[in-house]
């Protein structure tokens, strides 16, 4: 467990210099929030003809709302924190790939569920939208990323405990 | 025992929440003063002091703007939203023991502690990103702007909601191993 955490600690450390690092920014952050806004916009306009998209802000042409997509709202940090869990997990490499592929999935689903709540809930309630952008979806991100990361801790665990020659097992 | 543990973590976060929120101003208070201790031994020449007004941590400094002083408001709350996330964490991992509430009892402060960095580097983003032009230049001349900028990514944006759960894998190892299935390999 030690080791886990002093690995998973540097490593949270480099991939968020990494992100901080302007070509990353350029290259992937910013498209990657341009492109999280396009699509949210895109699922809205489904049932909602009054919104529009320009870059990485969303608005309502109804009543002049916006919100603008920023660093820690478009879910590379909890996806960052999440690959660094399983890359510092002893694992095999093609269960680490599963993990950081479907993990990643999970993370960004959530995160459009909360693009879009906090998008209706501030045209609803200022006070609504503060409380759930501040407090209460940073908490159920980070707590989505410990979920997957748990149940992916148990695959391995499991297929450990399945390759283990059959002698270990009844020696154990 | 997963399904458990979710159960009790779902039913336990709103009631911490709701804890949290009713004791928020006491903790807010904390993270203020160890900020305005923190800010004023690091940054004598710009900042007097921090002193907590309706909610927020209001940085006084010596910096002047159109004959005022500049102040800088920064919400403490927001670095506090580990405080819940824990204590629902390690009550929905099985039984209290004297251990367990010393080991709470530390990870709080550290939380504490945790955030009140993450008002100072919200402090400082602001003082050198958003007022650099109205800082002495002598102090703008030994800061590096990339590593407060990751000072500030680590302290204001990871910190505040990777610590509680650091803590957590700290103070309840064997649970987490058990969570993960690994008591069964080594039975």
């Amino acid at each position: 467990m030690n080791r886990f955490v002093i690995v998973f600690v540097l490593l949270v450390v480099v991939l968020f210099g990494l992100e901080l690092y302007q070509p990353v920014q350029q290259m992937l952050i910013n498209p990657w929030t341009e492109f999280l806004a396009q699509f949210t916009a895109k699922l809205l306009l489904w049932f909602d003809p009054d919104v529009w998209v320009h870059g990485k802000v969303i608005g309502s042409s109804q009543n002049g709302f916006a919100v603008s997509i920023e660093a820690g709202c478009n879910g590379v940090e909890a996806s960052l924190i999440l690959i660094a869990a399983l890359l510092a997990y002893p694992s095999p490499i093609e269960l680490k790939v599963k993990g950081v592929v479907f993990g990643l999935l999970l993370v960004q689903l959530l995160n459009l569920l909360r693009v879009i709540s906090l998008y209706y809930l501030g045209q609803w309630d200022m006070n609504w939208f503060e409380w759930a952008h501040l407090y209460i979806w940073q908490v159920l991100i980070i707590l989505d990323a410990l979920i997957v990361f748990i149940i992916w801790m148990r695959m391995v665990e499991r297929q450990r405990l399945n390759l283990q020659p059959i002698n270990s097992v009844e020696a154990a | 025992m997963m399904k458990l543990f979710l159960i009790k973590l779902l039913l336990l976060l709103p009631l911490a929440f709701a804890s949290w929120y009713f004791s928020l101003a006491f903790f807010n208070i904390v993270v203020t003063e160890t900020a305005s201790w923190l800010m004023v031994w690091l940054e004598p020449a710009v900042v007097r002091s921090m002193v907590y007004e309706s909610g927020n941590a209001v940085m006084l400094s010596k910096l002047l703007y159109q004959g005022g002083e500049i102040s800088v408001d920064v919400n403490p709350a927001k670095y506090l939203v580990g405080l819940p996330l824990f204590v629902s964490l390690v009550l929905a991992s099985g039984k209290l023991s004297t251990d367990t509430v010393f080991g709470i009892l530390f990870a709080c402060t550290m939380i504490l502690f945790v955030a009140a960095w993450g008002v100072v580097f919200d402090v400082y983003h602001v003082l050198l990103f958003q007022l650099n032009q109205l800082m002495p230049s002598e102090l703008l001349q030994h800061k590096v702007a990339d590593l407060y900028a990751l000072a500030y990514q680590l302290n204001v944006l990871i910190m505040p909601v990777l610590l509680p759960l650091l803590l957590w894998l700290w103070l309840k190892a064997s649970f987490v191993k058990m969570l993960a299935g690994r008591d069964v390999t080594s039975q």
